[in-house]
């Protein structure tokens, strides 16, 4: 629950880009029952102009998508000039966390001025963990 | 002095004089009375020698000597005899006797006829040595199959005390064999091969390839046969080795697929997982709210996540339970044609164009039809959606089947939205699907490649972003399963020589 201080400044602002609608309500409703705003995108084309129109602070981004997948949108962020600094958290089923860092990672984006993802949530999400995440993120980028 | 043989008439004198063998005569002391012009050329001393000293050098007759019994008895007989010349060189005789019988019957004379059969020895001694020393089993027999001759190879590997047969000698059998390329042989005067299980004298079984070959073929009966064996036991054992090796290969690879197949199991349940979940919070949301709407639009959440968690554990334990294949001879054009006309209009209300290739004639093969057809259903469902997708103007799948050096292949070819690096990298390992939700589960292209695998084949692809894809499927002919036969006995225990 956020604390009357947090009620004073502005919502921090999500985007959600998942195909399955079944998520994007549920991480939809959860994010805004914790006083963030959401807006969301159910693939990957849409998600890339929501990001550029819509400004958000944070990213919450899916692998498997059709059309456009969560790592080719992933470094379309990275190497966008406008978006390149947004923060991106993936969340997906994928088995092992680690195809998201080192090597594993690298195999998958070759270019090696792009990051690695801020953090990697292995669907189901574990919730408190998951919030306390980015209530974290939040509050250590209002802090600097 | 001359004797009564130098009177002889002059016809008699010339066939002599001319025969072209060495002829002499010889007394009841040995002494050689006469030569013919051959002996005396090959022999210039030859006047008032014994012939054991002419032709031996020895001082006194020869111990087994054919004249002596002649005259004795006058009767007419041969002997063979090995002379070694003052160059060294042995030379072979063969030696016809007679006896020369005079007005009152005595015999006063032997002539002893030579003729040098060298060559032929040489030649005899030649085929002996390659009959014994070449690298198979040779044995020649009669009508009655009795094994007449053999080589030494033959011998120390199948000739058994107390046996005369070659159904013994091969097979420890009684019998002659029922399907012995010999007797066909006899028969035919033809030659026969055929590829048999035999004993040998250790108990060890042992394969060979035997041929059959009349050996005395005299215008119309066939006297003897050659059997010529080869060992393949190690060819055999090593063929069976390999044909282990594959089954156990297709094994492992089937458990991996399956194994894949939980994991990627977990892929899709964690995804449902994570529906339920969200479907509750929303209904408890809806419900501390008392909002009706979101209550219900919870519901669906659950309602829906459900549905695919059946779908998905049913298409699972379909594809964990469907292990054993059905194979028998069917056509794999036959096949891809059923196929096609399957989803022709599924095509055309999509707005793409399926074509069908396949070739006059294929052979048909051993395969599970029921399972090639699934694959192909897959692997066409699979490029229709992949067009689906595309914004292409002119939407294309075709499907071809062709034969390529004994390989059967099939090819599904769509102009769709191709792959990018990490869809190539999964497409087999997961319940991996890029389809919108409730469309697919990903277990298609692991279906496919299971029963492509337990035919012995193998599934490829290629792909280029926004290009297409092609997905090819090989099943080479010698490594397709075999049909299960009726007749439980196995045939080849029972081969004969």
């Amino acid at each position: 629950m956020k604390s009357a201080e947090d009620k004073l400044r502005p919502p921090k602002k999500v985007l959600i880009i998942d195909d399955e609608p079944d998520i994007v309500v549920y991480l939809t409703l959860l994010l805004e029952n914790n006083g963030y705003e959401v807006i969301s995108a159910s693939d990957g084309e849409k998600g890339l102009e929501l990001a550029k129109s819509e400004d958000p602070d944070l990213v919450c981004l899916d692998i498997m998508m059709p059309r456009k997948s969560g790592v080719a949108l992933y470094q379309q962020i990275k190497t966008d000039p406008q978006l390149k600094k947004l923060p991106c958290i993936i969340i997906s089923a994928y088995e092992s966390a680690y195809t998201f860092k080192g090597e594993a990672f690298r195999r998958l984006v070759q270019d090696k001025t792009i990051p690695e993802p801020l953090r990697f949530f292995e669907k189901p999400l574990d919730i408190p963990v998951f919030l306390g995440f980015i209530d974290d993120l939040f509050n250590r980028a209002d802090e600097r | 002095m001359k004797s009564e043989f130098q009177m002889i008439e002059w016809p008699r004198k010339a066939l002599f004089d001319h025969i072209p063998l060495d002829v002499i005569v010889i007394d009841r002391d040995f002494t050689i009375v006469e030569a013919n012009k051959q002996a005396q050329k090959n022999y210039p001393d030859w006047r008032n020698k014994h012939c054991y000293e002419l032709f031996y050098g020895r001082k006194k007759r020869c111990v087994e000597c054919a004249a002596v019994k002649t005259f004795e008895d006058g009767k007419t007989r041969t002997e063979n005899s090995e002379i070694k010349g003052e160059d060294g060189i042995t030379r072979y005789y063969k030696i016809h006797v007679s006896a020369y019988r005079d007005k009152d019957g005595n015999i006063p004379y032997v002539m002893e006829m030579a003729n040098d059969i060298t060559d032929r020895v040489n030649i005899e001694r030649e085929y002996r040595l390659l009959f014994d020393n070449v690298p198979c089993y040779i044995s020649v027999i009669d009508k009655d199959f009795k094994v007449v001759d053999s080589n030494d190879l033959f011998k120390q590997t199948f000739s058994r005390k107390g046996t005369q047969y070659c159904y013994q000698m091969y097979k420890e059998r009684e019998k002659v064999c029922t399907q012995c390329p010999a007797v066909k042989s006899f028969k035919t005067g033809e030659r026969n091969t055929s590829i048999q299980v035999g004993v040998d004298k250790s108990g060890k079984k042992t394969h060979y390839v035997v041929t059959a070959a009349p050996l005395v073929a005299n215008g119309e009966s066939v006297d003897r046969v050659i059997e010529m064996s080869l060992d393949i036991s190690e060819v055999i054992q090593l063929q069976e080795k390999l044909e282990q090796a594959e089954r156990e290969k297709i094994e492992v690879e089937r458990f991996a697929a399956v194994g894949q197949t939980v994991a990627g199991l977990a892929h899709g349940i964690k995804n449902i997982l994570m529906g339920l979940e969200g479907g509750m919070y929303v209904v408890n949301s809806g419900i501390s709210r008392n909002d009706n709407d979101l209550v219900t639009s919870g519901w669906k959440m659950l309602q829906n996540n459900i549905t695919k968690i059946s779908t998905v554990v049913k298409e699972y334990l379909q594809f964990a339970r469907g292990t054993e294949i059905q194979v028998e001879m069917a056509n794999p054009a036959a096949i891809a044609k059923e196929v096609f006309d399957l989803y022709r209009d599924l095509a055309e209300q999509a707005g793409i164009s399926l074509t069908l290739e396949v070739p006059d004639r294929v052979e048909d093969a051993s395969l599970d039809p029921q399972g090639i057809h699934t694959c192909l259903a897959n692997l066409i469902s699979n490029a229709i959606d992949a067009c689906e997708f595309s914004d292409k103007t002119r939407k294309k799948v075709s499907l071809s089947c062709r034969e390529d050096n004994g390989t059967i292949v099939y090819e599904v070819k769509d102009n769709g939205t191709g792959m990018d690096y990490e869809v190539k990298q999964k497409i087999f390992s997961n319940f991996f699907t890029t389809k919108a939700s409730g469309q697919g589960t990903g277990l298609g292209l692991l279906v496919t490649r299971r029963v492509v695998f337990e035919h012995g084949g193998e599934v490829s692809f290629d792909s280029v972003l926004r290009r297409g894809t092609v997905f090819k499927i090989e099943l080479p002919r010698d490594r397709l399963p075999k049909i299960k036969s009726a007749d439980p006995k196995d045939s080849k225990g029972d081969h004969n020589a």
